[in-house]
């Protein structure tokens, strides 16, 4: 009986995780998945908003629900003014011109992370919120990681549902799907980009406002984070976004039950097993073609 | 007849190359006209310039009298130039019907129900379709959607990129009843050509393309008989012509 609830446990905690990963990666997925343009200053963006609500609550008490509001408007206009400013500059039908993107936000990463450190310094800060445990049954749950996992699967099913059933989202969709097709239809692709980055930002901006509770940040932790969320999107097929569920959930479960079965060391190298395992066996992701934007 | 597309002098080409020369072209309201040329004559080339996905590097673009320079591709397609682009550039994971809305994304209701009545009436088929998502379409059918789409737009100018490319004898047929039907409706055709013959034998007048350059410009019925267009296939150079 003990077994059959430590398996439970592992196995609604691994979702939990995989909930918060998945919210981690959306932003990248969606830039991806309709531009074709690896952001590979994502991770910063989580961190910085982190650190943000850090100061938030330094100054006053303020918690996420502050914090993800001025977290997601703000980096919102970043990502406005990075593809006006930068990316928009980059023919991407010109030769190298995705690598000419890569190379772009990698410097723009640089820059970030080291404008955080000037202001926030180098080392590891959270913010003291939403710390008690929850009882589900007999089970135990930081209540951290449930409201983040709950937000963050609340957050990718509106995504899901905006691309699907709106207007706007079916244009972002056809965008992704064929920007050729979708300028011989009169759209403005260049302003559906500008959206799309904008709101790719603004994703990574809430995600890192509300993770920030649960996994402390430092100025230099965006490039791992940009790594985590990158290994995700490939998972589930890049640009996809059942797949990235499907991928985020197998993550969170593999994770949770590799640290508690073998230490939390091993547990990250399982994951990248399993990541190059897939890679050889189905290189487009779990799901192939199905669930693309 | 009033001209209703005007290029004048155009150049332009890729990166630097330039790939068309000094073309000058017109095509009057309601005229169904072919370009013809051999693969990589610069054909499709002209049609990007037309449509603004490339830079000018010289000459004018007017569309109804307007000069094009400054319009970006989506208001050249407002302006209404419907355009089915080589490849045809569907979104493969929407079905036929969303793809066919997208065409008329800025129409109200009412106007899309009529739109889309109006596509079905001229591909009876894709009716029957039109839940199917256009991936799991064949090569005729994805046409026939990509035609439709830029019927959508509510073009007074259709110009097609290689509608044929790709298509078996009898489906070309088929495609090329339908822009009869269409120009039979009062709608300006400009069609693309690799296939000299379907072309030729839909359109009233005919360019033939030679490395970018327009060699020649005739009534369509002379250009089919002619055993020199065969030539700017060939290429003049080939002992094959010459002999």
């Amino acid at each position: 009986m003990l077994q059959l609830q430590t398996y439970l446990l592992l196995l609604l905690t691994g979702i939990m995780w995989g909930g918060v990963y998945l919210l981690m990666a959306s932003g990248l997925n969606l830039i991806y998945g309709v531009m074709k343009v690896v952001n590979l200053a994502h991770g910063d963006f989580i961190v910085v908003a982190g650190l943000l609500a850090v100061t938030l609550y330094g100054a006053f008490r303020a918690g996420p629900a502050l914090a993800i509001p001025v977290a997601t408007l703000l980096f919102l206009l970043v990502g406005g003014l990075v593809y006006r400013g930068l990316l928009a500059r980059v023919e991407t039908t010109a030769p190298q011109g995705e690598l000419r993107t890569l190379l772009i936000t990698f410097g723009l990463s640089s820059i970030i992370s080291n404008i955080a450190l000037l202001i926030w310094g180098g080392q590891y800060q959270s913010v003291p919120f939403f710390q008690s445990a929850v009882h589900l049954g007999a089970l135990f749950f930081p209540e951290s990681l449930l409201v983040s996992s709950l937000l963050a699967f609340a957050l990718a099913f509106a995504v899901q549902l905006w691309l699907t059933r709106t207007r706007s989202g079916r244009l972002v969709r056809a965008t992704a799907q064929s920007e050729l097709g979708a300028a011989s239809c009169g759209l403005n692709t260049g302003r559906i980009r500008l959206l799309t980055f904008a709101l790719g930002a603004a994703m990574a901006g809430a995600a890192g406002a509300l993770t920030v509770v649960l996994i402390p940040v430092q100025a230099a932790s965006g490039g791992f984070m940009t790594v985590q969320a990158f290994t995700l999107i490939a998972l589930g097929g890049l640009g996809n976004y059942l797949g990235a569920l499907l991928a985020a959930i197998l993550l969170g479960v593999i994770e949770v039950s590799s640290s508690y079965f073998l230490g939390a060391s091993a547990a990250s190298a399982v994951i990248y097993v399993i990541f190059i395992l897939v890679l050889i066996v189905r290189p487009q992701g779990l799901l192939g073609q199905r669930g693309r934007i | 007849m009033p001209e209703l597309l005007q290029l004048q002098q155009v150049s332009g080409g890729y990166h630097g190359r330039t790939v068309v020369h000094e073309v000058s072209l017109s095509i009057a309201e309601g005229e169904a006209v072919a370009a013809v040329g051999a693969n990589g004559a610069g054909k499709t080339t002209l049609l990007r310039l037309i449509m603004g996905q490339l830079p000018l590097s010289g000459g004018q673009v007017f569309f109804a009298g307007r000069d094009l320079a400054r319009l970006p591709p989506f208001e050249r397609v407002r302006l209404g130039i419907g355009y089915v682009p080589e490849g045809r550039a569907l979104f493969p994971e929407m079905t036929v019907e969303e793809n066919l809305e997208i065409g008329a994304y800025r129409a109200s209701r009412a106007d899309l129900r009529q739109r889309l009545a109006y596509i079905y009436q001229i591909f009876p088929k894709l009716q029957r379709l039109r839940q199917t998502r256009c991936r799991l379409l064949s090569g005729g059918e994805q046409q026939m959607v990509t035609v439709g789409r830029a019927l959508m737009t509510h073009p007074r100018l259709l110009i097609l990129d290689e509608p044929s490319t790709g298509l078996a004898p009898r489906v070309v047929g088929e495609l090329y009843q339908a822009l009869r039907a269409l120009h039979a409706g009062g709608l300006t055709v400009f069609v693309v050509e690799q296939n000299a013959y379907a072309a030729l034998r839909f359109a009233q007048r005919g360019y033939v393309f030679e490395d970018g350059h327009i060699t020649r410009v005739a009534p369509a019925a002379e250009l089919l008989h002619d055993p020199r267009l065969v030539e700017s296939y060939v290429g003049r150079a080939s002992p094959m012509a010459s002999s």
